[in-house]
């Protein structure tokens, strides 16, 4: 899987590169657009991931340069500015996402997975992980070829921890996952005990192996360890 | 308040009326007395005629007898007497049944006479005039309505043409105050302004135009410097952010040293809080958002309060809802969640284990209560950066948000402690 990180602060970039070079991505940096758009001329991407203040021009040139040249990569959109307008902006003019600054790694994963496994398993729309089936269109769980019922949260909860496997994922990634902004208010994260409890005794009593590891005062983490 | 027409034009229908209302009895006498002038003359000049004829039959030797007899019966508006002396009568006006002998029967009319006496050496004589006054009335009544009429035909003619002058006059700034209303600088919209051939609104037209450049101009300069100061804040946040996020997925850390990064981490969500917090403080002050009409108030009440079953865990809470369907508000829908959000997560943060929480909304008022034991201290609730000593998880900005969106949308919040419950008010 080869990914293109388009971002001019240098930090950030290397940041990126490094999370994703982890998950055996292949990655290219660009910290202009003029960099950017010779990738994208050179190679195609499962998924790009592009800020729009560029210190040469604007994310969106090279929005334009993939509508134009019909090219199917992915686009993450990363950016400071939170206004809805942006963002549909961004969507309409053909960005698949959009990631309001700042943001946890993992975050970003779960979203460059959600975007790589809607280009490669559009046909199907299943995803198989040893016992566990996935069907993304319906949003059902089956394990042996029985179904789960988890509730919303519970399946987002599934998708981040699949996306992110092996990756520690602290409390505070996984609230702000599944609550949005609002976990920048909230007091303590607790709550997420209770959603992470359901999913394990959901999965337990369907007989799907433990993959939710805790790790003591620290997170969780999606591991088969066998 | 009344339009600019009427405002112009009332004065002068007013000055008009009264002129015309005052002419009428001015005209009427003015033209009275000009025709009992004539008639005065007219009555004058038989007397002289009548002195002078006498004068002649005197001078013939006639018998004055038959030549009175003679005056009288062929001068039918005189009358000659001899008298045997002088006799001092004044002019004067009266109705009479004087027989009219064209007509060959009674008549009831005004007459203008005049009574005097002539004088043929000792000779003398009564004579008398008299002029019917009722032709001159009817003159003069007709005159009054010819004149009735061309004041008219002037008044209807000035009310029209006035009308006409004044909407000519009036189109041009009509169209001025319509182009201003549909402007609005966040949308970009252009000030188009009518050309015009009146000094004055050409003036007018160049001022707004200047004027709303300028208003452009300072919005555009503060909007950008939001938008950059709102990159050069997070743009560092998220650089920390990432760096821990890579340190923490290194797996060489101890426990404790995890600890740190998570309150780093903490600590970092704050700070992105404030930043977004003032900057969007700062867009409310430059007036940045639109209002919609038609806010649906209960389906962003539902939409938001469907998030709240992810975040109510552990504390269990139970809410009791009594929300009117579809209450319509005049709003922005994004200011209107972020409202709504805080205010519900202010009654989880400070909700204890299992409380029952109170929510009401109608067309009228959003209220949240929730449990409490004391009273918050309500002067410096919606201040910024204004908590409590044990609230050290807030950075004191939420309520203040509150308050400045209600303030931007025209609503009204406030708070009271009734029956051990912390009660929000949110008035529309």
């Amino acid at each position: 899987m080869r990914i293109l990180i388009v971002e001019d602060e240098p930090s950030l970039s290397h940041s990126m590169e490094s999370y994703f070079n982890k998950d055996m991505y292949v990655c290219d940096t660009a910290l202009t657009l003029e960099k950017a758009l010779d990738c994208v001329a050179t190679f195609d991407y499962d998924c790009i991931i592009l800020d729009l203040m560029l210190p040469d021009g604007n994310g969106y040139n090279l929005l334009e340069y993939l509508s134009k040249e019909g090219k199917s990569d992915g686009v993450i959109i990363i950016s400071a500015k939170t206004e809805v307008e942006e963002k549909i902006f961004s969507l309409k003019r053909g960005a698949d996402d959009y990631l309001i600054k700042p943001f946890y790694l993992a975050e970003l994963a779960a979203r460059v997975y959600s975007i790589i496994r809607r280009k490669y398993f559009d046909k199907s729309n299943i995803y198989t992980y040893n016992e566990l089936k996935i069907n993304f269109l319906s949003k059902q769980v089956f394990c042996k070829n029985e179904e789960i019922e988890l509730t919303r949260k519970e399946y987002e909860l599934l998708l981040y921890l699949i996306s992110n496997k092996g990756r520690l994922l602290s409390k505070n990634m996984l609230a702000e996952h599944l609550s949005g902004g609002l976990a920048e208010m909230l007091s303590n994260h607790n709550f997420i005990y209770a959603h992470i409890k359901n999913l394990k005794r959901k999965l337990a009593i369907a007989n799907c192996k433990n993959y939710i590891k805790t790790i003591y005062a620290t997170g969780y983490k999606w591991e088969d360890n066998d | 308040m009344s339009s600019l027409l009427r405002k112009t034009t009332r004065p002068f229908f007013i000055y008009i009326l009264s002129i015309f209302l005052l002419s009428i009895p001015i005209y009427y006498f003015v033209i009275e007395k000009i025709w009992i002038g004539e008639l005065d003359e007219h009555n004058a000049f038989n007397a002289k005629n009548a002195l002078h004829y006498l004068q002649t039959e005197y001078a013939k030797g006639k018998n004055l007898d038959t030549s009175i007899n003679y005056w009288n019966n062929t001068q039918f508006d005189t009358h000659l007497k001899i008298v045997t002396k002088p006799i001092h009568i004044l002019d004067s006006l009266y109705t009479t049944d004087a027989t009219h002998l064209a007509l060959g029967r009674k008549s009831n009319d005004n007459f203008r006479t005049l009574v005097t006496t002539l004088n043929i050496q000792d000779h003398y004589f009564l004579f008398r005039s008299a002029t019917s006054f009722e032709n001159t009335k009817k003159t003069i009544v007709s005159i009054g309505f010819i004149s009735l009429f061309g004041y008219l035909t002037i008044l209807i003619g000035f009310i029209l043409y006035t009308k006409w002058l004044s909407s000519r006059v009036r189109d041009p700034f009509l169209q001025i105050l319509n182009n201003l209303k549909s402007f609005s600088i966040k949308n970009h919209s252009q000030l188009l302004l009518p050309n015009t051939d009146i000094t004055e609104f050409d003036e007018l037209n160049r001022s707004i135009y200047i004027l709303a450049q300028n208003n452009i101009a300072i919005y555009n300069s503060q909007k950008e410097f939001i938008e950059n100061a709102s990159h050069e804040l997070k743009t560092p946040l998220a650089v920390i952010k990432n760096l821990l996020d890579l340190l923490f997925q290194s797996g060489n850390l101890s426990t404790a040293q995890y600890g740190i990064c998570e309150e780093i981490n903490i600590a970092l969500m704050k700070g992105n809080k404030i930043s977004k917090n003032l900057l969007l403080l700062a867009k409310l002050d430059n007036k940045q958002y639109v209002y919609e009409d038609q806010l649906n108030f209960s389906q962003l009440f539902n939409d938001c309060f469907s998030i709240l079953e992810t975040i109510n865990g552990e504390k269990n809470l139970s809410f009791e809802l009594n929300n009117s369907k579809d209450v319509l508000v005049k709003g922005n829908k994004i200011l209107t969640e972020i409202l709504i959000n805080n205010l519900l997560v202010n009654v989880i943060n400070y909700s204890n284990k299992n409380d029952v929480v109170y929510i009401f909304l109608d067309d009228k008022q959003f209220i949240v209560c929730n449990p409490g034991t004391e009273s918050l201290n309500d002067e410096n609730l919606f201040n910024r950066f204004s908590k409590k000593i044990n609230q050290k998880n807030s950075n004191g900005l939420g309520l203040a948000i509150v308050h400045e969106i209600c303030i931007y949308q025209n609503w009204k919040v406030s708070y009271q402690f009734e029956n051990s419950q912390h009660q929000f008010i949110i008035t529309f």
